[in-house]
């Protein structure tokens, strides 16, 4: 990366970065994903070839490519593997304390130990017992995965520069599809492959609406893990959006008289700090709002009649 | 400038995923899951299912304890009214006896006084009647003693004391 570092910039950069003269700015590079590490088609690796502004660097830098898959890493996925660690650092440890205090017959000690074990216990009496049933309560390890990974990606996504790791379509895609993955493998794994697919139409539908029906119901789980991607990538980079907006009156501020500019920073660092407030209750909305539809969708495939 | 500001105005791309993206996600939130569900959430769930049985259990015990206490506690209270009036009988028993006692000794010794007064009447009445028969003895010979006296001639004794007894006895008919 360091030989790169004198290569000559792109001319696109260049022009990108006089737009960005004089303290204007477009806030939207805080929110999109940023290639931290990239290894070029030549194999050399660059440190964030984009910049900090999303604007090519080095003008000889290409992705190394496999098929549609770009070698690079980006901060999101930085942000997803830290969590990630963390989350299963912190909570087999707790899981070991707990286990600890359970098997000397004493009440659970330590702050964290107690929070995490109120909020598995909501997860699991108030969130897939109520909305699964008994059948969804055998998958209660998956839906605390859920619960935990989001609440964990939507609260550190309100850290500053952390990035909002859940405000990626490319990370809420994979949990919306993970969710159909898992109720499609547990739906044939309770009921049988020609049973799950066979029962999908209702009993009673008119043979020639048959492969309509099947169609319809086919794509019912697919569509609604869909949304469920959706609406959590909307959610969250929603908020982003506007915080960083309102943020940057300021900066946007710097082309207008001084007196407006400083102004709108007074405007806009409240309002900011409202919407932030806001924001961390939507974190933990949405991350509710995910675990119990998934806990449905999948209670409904295990156990169809319920 | 401000036209900066719109979302779209900045370009879409941020809303399609990247297949890096999605690999790596992928990867890691399987991962994640594998391991939470193997040394976290799994022997997590089943020690608090097994606390929760066992608090059900304690709670299940203290309670037919509680029925078993409540169920003496009655049973003693019971016993203990039994014994109250057993304990009441007792002394009404007692009372009534004492009561009895107090009487009979009460009635004995009045039987023994008026017996007593009795027999005091009697010996009293005895003593009277002894004493008058001697006084009359004495009288008797006092008189006839004075009436030989006085006449100076023997008379024959007998004759004397029938006569004066005939007398004393007019003469004690007046007294009495």
């Amino acid at each position: 990366m360091a030989e790169e570092a004198h290569a000559p910039h792109a001319e696109g950069a260049h022009d990108a970065h006089a737009e960005h003269g004089g303290g204007g700015g477009d806030p939207m590079h805080h929110i999109m994903d940023k290639v931290m590490l990239g290894l070029g088609a030549d194999g050399k690796l660059y440190w964030k070839p984009y910049g900090d502004h999303g604007h090519l660097e080095y003008a000889g830098y290409a992705p190394q490519t496999i098929g549609p898959m770009k070698l690079e890493f980006t901060k999101h996925m930085t942000g997803l593997t830290v969590i990630a660690f963390l989350l299963a650092l912190v909570i087999t440890g707790i899981a070991r304390k707990v286990l600890n205090n359970v098997g000397r017959d004493e009440p659970t000690r330590g702050r964290l130990a107690n929070a995490v074990e109120a909020l598995l216990l909501f997860v699991r009496d108030e969130l897939v017992i109520p909305a699964g049933g008994h059948h969804a309560a055998h998958y209660t390890p998956l839906f605390l995965t859920y619960f935990f990974f989001i609440l964990s990606c939507n609260l550190c996504g309100m850290i500053p520069e952390f990035g909002g790791v859940t405000g990626n379509s490319g990370v809420t895609m994979v949990l919306g599809v993970s969710v159909w993955v898992i109720l499609t493998l547990l739906g044939i794994a309770n009921q049988g492959f020609a049973h799950y697919f066979l029962h999908m139409v209702p009993p009673g539908t008119p043979l020639p609406m048959w492969p309509l029906m099947f169609l319809l119901e086919f794509m019912g789980p697919v569509i609604k893990c869909g949304v469920l991607c959706v609406r959590l990538f909307a959610n969250m980079i929603a908020g982003h959006l506007v915080i960083s907006n309102i943020l940057a009156l300021g900066v946007v501020g710097g082309a207008l008289p001084t007196g407006i500019a400083v102004g709108m920073i007074f405007v806009g660092v409240p309002l900011a700090l409202g919407i932030s407030m806001l924001e961390i209750l939507v974190c933990f909305i949405q991350a509710y709002v995910f675990t119990m539809l998934s806990v449905i969708f999948v209670g409904a495939a295990v156990h169809p009649e319920h | 400038m401000l036209g900066k500001l719109c979302v779209l105005g900045a370009g879409a791309d941020f809303l399609l995923p990247e297949m890096q993206v999605l690999v790596w996600t992928c990867v890691v939130f399987f991962m994640l899951l594998a391991v939470l569900w193997k040394f976290a959430w799994g022997p997590l769930l089943k020690a608090l299912d097994e606390r929760e049985q066992r608090i059900g259990k304690k709670i299940a015990d203290a309670d037919a304890r509680f029925k078993e206490a409540e169920q003496k506690a009655a049973e003693y209270e019971k016993r203990l009214a039994v014994a109250k009036e057993e304990a009441t009988a007792i002394i009404e028993e007692g009372k009534r006896d004492a009561i009895k006692v107090r009487d009979e000794i009460q009635a004995a010794a009045q039987a023994e006084a008026t017996k007593m007064l009795e027999r005091a009447k009697r010996e009293i009445g005895l003593a009277q009647e002894q004493a008058i028969a001697e006084l009359r003895n004495r009288l008797v010979d006092f008189t006839a003693e004075m009436a030989a006296t006085v006449i100076e001639r023997e008379v024959k004794a007998d004759d004397h004391r029938r006569f004066i007894e005939s007398g004393i006895e007019k003469v004690g008919h007046k007294v009495q």
